[in-house]
């Protein structure tokens, strides 16, 4: 009996010290995880993405890891980071036997990259499919260098000819076109988050650089988003971000329900921190609207031109090629490091 | 007899050895439990954070503030230890702080672990009588700023940004710039070209071999008789070439050159992905302003009124 009873309090405190050991591996790989994924957002920041990735880590050591170290390793080129930790587990009752320590390594890899966000044609959920204003939530599915719209044209009318009977939203060079005024709203995979640089990238296609305005939009109440049409929730509240568009000009556009607002031509970098408004400041966006200037104007070979008549083309309208959220982090396997 | 007696003795004996060990097992068995229990809701809170920072941004909405959204990520951090049968009351003092490092803020949550059995702190007194438990988590700092959105910019405003749906603006719907827009068509005299604008109203235009001006013939009802194409139509925005072996009629031209439509009824596209290598990749890689598309049969050439038309490019057409 006593003989079982000492082996019995020997497994115990083999499962005591195992427990120990596995929650601070855990905690370990969480921290490790969490200081690269936060370095790699740094990549365009200008920040040493090395001491990034230290501080966050010491910043995340609980009271059982305080003595925990970090090796940083970073690939500027490729915007990839590797943290690899490591922790001398104290057990408690191994320690009777001899064995004070335990040590614990975790490593984890982070990429900063851009994801384009896409749809198959049947993945567009349109309000209307024939109604010139009414485009709509753009499926949630994102991967890499895949274009918006069909993977061949569809069939489509003349606005000018056809009248009332009009389709636009008819691809263009691999694009979406609007349309003369029309729009189209994108719910993002996943929230574009302000983080340092610029945070978004909208290609318009052709060689002529038509104008569009760009909304960032968020669920006005978390609570009861938006789903679809007819399914609104509460709502979603936007702001402009045209102005805090890069690489190509920016100009006003006079509307008919919005007043004056900033809208940018042809493709360009889009920094959501920016907003068009002297006190509005957003970090955050969970919707993209991009609607068109309703105007025949656009630059060409670095000058404006008007282009009279375009907005009566079947494809009028701003040609958006892609959309891409810079920035994007994620993990990746320690083995892909470099690769 | 005597065997049964020894049996018996050795089953008594067995019975106090049980019965002097067996309050240790229990002890030792309740401390077991307990400790394994402590690992439960010591990784749940560090779970419980990791999944309460992660979806953040469910409880983002505009104008909330970095107190709000800390309540937030509190209740939902409560929330998901409920969930998983843990003990949330106030003495377990959940709490939830932050610290913003640059671009990243670490969120950190305190929970106070109160042991259910008090027997074995009874026997064992270095057992501690309450643990503190505590867990970390990075988010982006964005994730903590208020959002402060346009008030007036609600999606039916700007559903409703055009007031009219069915009429977009442009040469279709807007006659002011309809007058802008020409259309020039050669005829089958050589040389010659009739120049017609949106209302089909005809001018002719003599292309004149020497000085490659395009001169009009209408010498007694045109105001402007006398000038030359370019300098009649410098303020004239854009221009329309439409060369078309068939006899077409004007309305015919003129939706082709607007709608650029072919005679099945199709687009062949518009501005921006004419097929240029129809009509002159060489004046197109040059002036990059000008397009040209094949209409049946024929071609319509868009021309912006900067650099000037030259004759080698009216004589391509």
């Amino acid at each position: 009996m006593t003989f079982l009873f000492i082996v019995f309090l020997a497994f115990s405190a083999f499962a005591v010290d195992g427990a120990i050991v596995l929650t601070d591996r855990v905690k370990l790989q969480n921290i490790t995880e969490a200081s690269a994924l936060a370095a790699a957002s740094e990549f365009n920041s200008g920040a040493d993405v090395s001491t990034a990735a230290t501080n966050i880590f010491n910043a995340l050591k609980s009271q059982r890891l305080e003595s925990a170290t970090s090796v940083v390793a970073v690939d500027t080129t490729k915007k990839q980071v590797r943290v690899t930790s490591q922790y001398i587990s104290k057990p408690i009752f191994l320690s009777f036997l001899g064995v004070t320590g335990i040590r614990l390594e975790a490593k984890s890899c982070a990429k900063n990259e851009a994801l384009n966000v896409k749809s198959n044609y049947t993945g567009v959920n349109w309000v209307t499919s024939s109604a010139q204003y009414q485009s709509d939530i753009l499926g949630t599915d994102s991967s890499i260098n895949k274009p918006l719209g069909p993977a061949s044209p569809n069939d489509f009318k003349s606005a000018a000819y056809k009248g009332a009977d009009v389709r636009y939203n008819q691809i263009e060079s691999n694009g979406l076109s609007l349309g003369p005024g029309g729009y189209i709203t994108i719910k993002l995979p996943e929230p574009l988050v302000d983080k340092p640089g610029n945070d978004l990238y909208i290609e318009e296609g052709g060689s002529a650089k038509e104008g569009y305005m760009v909304f960032a939009g968020l669920d006005a109440n978390p609570g009861k988003p938006y789903v679809k049409s007819g399914t609104e929730g509460d709502g979603i509240k936007w702001v402009n971000i045209s102005c805090s568009a890069t690489g190509n000009p920016t100009l006003g556009v006079s509307t008919d329900g919005l007043g004056t607002q900033k809208k940018i031509y042809g493709g360009g970098n889009f920094d959501i921190g920016a907003t068009c408004g002297g006190t509005l400041a957003i970090s955050m966006a969970k919707y993209i609207r991009i609607v068109d200037d309703n105007d025949e104007s656009a630059y060409i070979g670095g000058v404006q031109y008007n282009i009279y008549g375009e907005a009566s083309s079947a494809t009028a309208g701003a040609d958006i090629s892609s959309v891409t959220v810079l920035n994007h982090v994620r993990l990746i396997p320690p083995a892909d490091y470099g690769s | 007899m005597n065997r049964i007696i020894e049996l018996k003795k050795r089953r008594a004996q067995q019975l106090v050895e049980f019965l002097l060990v067996a309050p240790f097992i229990i002890i030792l068995l309740g401390i077991l439990v307990e400790y394994a229990y402590a690992l439960n809701v010591n990784m749940s809170l560090t779970q419980g954070l990791k999944a309460a920072t992660a979806n953040m941004y469910y409880d983002v909405k505009p104008g909330a503030t970095a107190a709000q959204i800390k309540s937030a990520v509190l209740s939902n951090l409560t929330t998901y230890l409920d969930d998983n049968k843990i003990a949330v009351d106030a003495q377990n003092s959940i709490a939830v702080n932050y610290v913003s490092l640059g671009n990243t803020t670490v969120f950190t949550a305190s929970y106070k672990y109160i042991p259910a059995f008090t027997l074995p702190m009874m026997y064992v007194r270095f057992l501690p009588s309450e643990m503190n438990f505590l867990a970390s988590s990075a988010v982006p700092t964005a994730f903590i700023n208020t959002n402060t959105y346009d008030a007036t910019i609600t999606t039916a405003a700007l559903n409703n940004i055009w007031s009219t749906p069915t009429a977009p603006k442009g040469v279709y719907n807007v006659p002011a710039d309809q007058g802008n827009m020409i259309f020039l068509v050669p005829t089958a005299t050589a040389n010659l070209y009739d120049i017609k604008d949106w209302g089909g109203n005809l001018e002719t235009y003599t292309l004149n071999s020497s000085d490659g001006e395009l001169y009009t013939s209408c010498a007694t009802t045109c105001v402007d008789s006398g000038k030359n194409f370019k300098t009649f139509y410098a303020l004239k925005k854009n221009i329309i070439f439409v060369h078309d072996s068939g006899a077409d009629g004007w309305a015919n031209i003129v939706n082709r050159a607007v709608g650029m439509e072919d005679s099945n009824g199709k687009s062949r596209g518009n501005y921006d992905n004419l097929n240029v290598s129809l009509y002159n990749s060489d004046v197109v890689s040059t002036q990059p302003e000008k397009y040209s598309v094949s209409v049946s049969g024929g071609k319509v050439f868009t021309y912006v009124s900067s650099p000037a038309l030259s004759v080698d490019d009216i004589s391509k057409l």
